[in-house]
């Protein structure tokens, strides 16, 4: 009897103590929350456009997440982790869109991302989601399932390369609707695209300066390392589980048998 | 307290909780844990609310069916709400918990109601929609008492009521199904 | 009450939840709408989002972490007319009207007015008002009904 009572208690004492080690759990104010991730990229024709070729010039293309990336108070903050580059690194404007979940629940895992002018034919593009993409539970970002850093989409248009290939066809502009007056940013510089966090609206005081940069930062990274180290107590809390119950089935497996046994005998 | 020969499977167990011995609890333990183990490791992209239900009802009702006492559910409940809270499957803290009680303390009340006859395809249409929707209901009482605006709560509560309804019957259906073929065979050694 | 009745009973309560949640999730809609607790943001004549005070909220805290120094950084309850249509997908427009609920008068606003225009949730009747802040916050709708976006 003591034994099973101590049993008892260590199965309810052993995910606490974990929860207080890992310091990173639901009962802080962040949180621990389960990834984001991308599912599916695809044109408009269902095909995916991850390292695709042959894409139209004018692709709409469809991105497809697996937690709800459109809630209102996010959008803001979302549509700005969209990102689209030329060969050389130049940002091209975007058309961001959604259809809020307010209005059609079904469709809140996605996002459309549309080039507002068209693309070069024959030419590379890189289209970069930033690991800040946030979902409506305010806590789980892309980062956590990109290794922080973000998504990048390659494909290639199709048609034969011109020879003004690789220069910009827009302005390098986030933007979520048709600019009339686009604003450049510099180009990036180095592997990761760079920061963009100006808008274009007709209403230019809809400008925003992000909290936070498109690519990750020191900050971003020390709560990536934090936010990892939380989710590596869970997964061996989860494992201890696991062990616990497939050693649950053991025992009951084996004290079926020993019991077979018995019957058998008292049969003989 | 008096020693308890443990190896006597003859001899009634000693109440623990609820009329449960203490091989029932720790039983009723590891299917909670199963519970909230599975809604852990378990992703799938299908990305329709209340999904999780197949596994999370189904083992609910496949415990609650193995174990038919009172109080069976509930102890599932608390156990995979405690280990929910723990692993932090969702934002609203200790308050989670709930969510997964509620279902639990429900099964408990509709067993009795259905006869305890959980291995009836039926009834495990009926009681896994109603645990799984009761699911719902309670992420919405939840959602008013954080201050959730009212705006999400209405909009997509008829669409998620559905597929609430459609996850928690499959996975009533399968618990009636494994319940029929696991019941004769565990019924000796599990029925103390 | 026999076996078979309680399963026939139970199918009913299914199909009258199911049934019952679309009923209440229109009636809602139509009710909260009618006394601006629910408020549609319309564009191309279809709904693009709801609104009400807690998203509002939601919305004013989210606009003073982008927009650190913005006139709101001391209410909690008020965030800025473009932030809301921008965070609502509205992306591009000619201009905006705000009607009230019952006889209040409706506002036009071209884009180039929207700069100083606010929306503020009310702490006790789950409704929020269109106000000026370049007039000190001077109330121009006291219950926004409805929000139309023309192109």
């Amino acid at each position: 009897m003591t034994g099973l009572l101590l049993i008892m208690f260590f199965l309810s004492i052993l995910p606490l103590t974990a929860f207080g080690a890992g310091g990173d759990g639901a009962g802080n104010t962040g949180g621990v929350f389960k990834p984001l991730g991308l599912t599916t990229a695809t044109l408009e024709d269902g095909t995916s456009i991850i390292n695709a070729e042959n894409v139209p010039l004018k692709p709409k293309i469809t991105l497809h997440f697996d937690k709800n990336v459109v809630h209102l108070s996010y959008w803001e903050r979302n549509k700005r982790c969209f990102h689209l580059y030329n060969e050389n690194e130049e940002e091209l404007a975007l058309k961001v869109t959604k259809i809020d979940d307010t209005v059609d629940f079904s469709k809140r895992q996605y996002i459309w991302v549309e080039p507002t002018e068209a693309l070069f034919p024959g030419t590379n593009y890189m289209l970069y989601v930033a690991p800040d993409l946030l979902a409506k539970n305010g806590g789980s970002t892309l980062a956590m399932t990109t290794n922080n850093q973000g998504e990048t989409i390659k494909f290639k248009t199709a048609g034969e390369k011109a020879g003004n290939t690789g220069k910009s066809t827009g302005p390098a502009v986030v933007s979520d609707n048709q600019s009339p007056e686009p604003k450049p940013v510099e180009p990036p510089t180095g592997d990761v695209p760079a920061q963009t966090n100006t808008e274009s609206t007709l209403n230019q005081k809809n400008e925003i300066s992000p909290a936070r940069p498109a690519v990750p930062g020191r900050e971003d990274t020390a709560r990536f390392a934090a936010m990892q180290q939380g989710r590596r107590m869970q997964n061996y809390l989860a494992a201890a589980a696991g062990v616990v119950l497939v050693g649950w089935v053991a025992v009951e497996f084996f004290r079926r048998r020993k019991r077979g046994a018995r019957g058998e005998k008292h049969d003989v | 307290m008096a020693k308890e020969d443990l190896t006597t499977d003859s001899k009634p167990v000693d109440s623990f909780i609820f009329n449960l011995g203490m091989a029932d609890v720790i039983r009723l333990t590891m299917f909670g844990t199963l519970i909230s183990v599975s809604r852990f490791v378990f992703h799938f992209p299908i990305g329709l609310p209340g999904h999780t239900s197949v596994y999370w009802m189904g083992l609910l009702i496949l415990g609650k069916g193995l174990i038919p006492k009172f109080g069976a559910g509930t102890i599932m409940g608390i156990v995979s709400g405690l280990l929910a809270v723990v692993f932090g499957l969702g934002k609203e803290g200790p308050l989670l918990a709930f969510k997964c009680i509620v279902p639990g303390a429900l099964l408990d009340i509709l067993a009795i109601l259905f006869f305890k006859k959980l291995e009836s395809i039926w009834v495990g249409v009926i009681i896994g929609a109603l645990i799984s929707w009761s699911k719902l209901l309670t992420s919405i009482v939840l959602g008013v008492i954080l201050d959730i605006p009212m705006v999400f709560l209405v909009m997509g509560f008829a669409y998620a009521t559905l597929l609430h309804i459609v996850f928690g019957a499959a996975g009533g259906v399968l618990a009636a199904i494994l319940l029929k073929r696991l019941k004769p065979r565990l019924a000796a050694s599990w029925q103390t | 009450m026999t076996f078979n009745r309680r399963i026939v009973v139970g199918i009913l309560v299914l199909v009258l939840v199911a049934g019952g949640a679309f009923l209440l999730e229109h009636m809602a809609k139509v009710q909260l709408s009618r006394n601006g607790r629910l408020v549609p943001v319309i564009q191309d004549s279809k709904i693009i989002a709801y609104l009400d005070a807690g998203t509002i909220r939601q919305l004013s805290q989210q606009e003073r972490e982008l927009r650190p120094g913005q006139d709101n950084s001391n209410n909690h309850s008020e965030v800025s007319l473009s932030f809301m249509l921008g965070s609502t997908g509205v992306v591009d427009y000619q201009y905006i009207e705000v009607s009230g609920v019952g006889n209040s008068k409706d506002f036009k606003l071209n884009p180039g007015d929207i700069e100083d225009i606010a929306l503020s949730a009310s702490s006790n009747h789950h409704t929020f008002a269109l106000v000026n802040r370049a007039e000190g916050n001077r109330v121009m709708i006291q219950k926004v009904a409805k929000v139309y976006v023309a192109n």
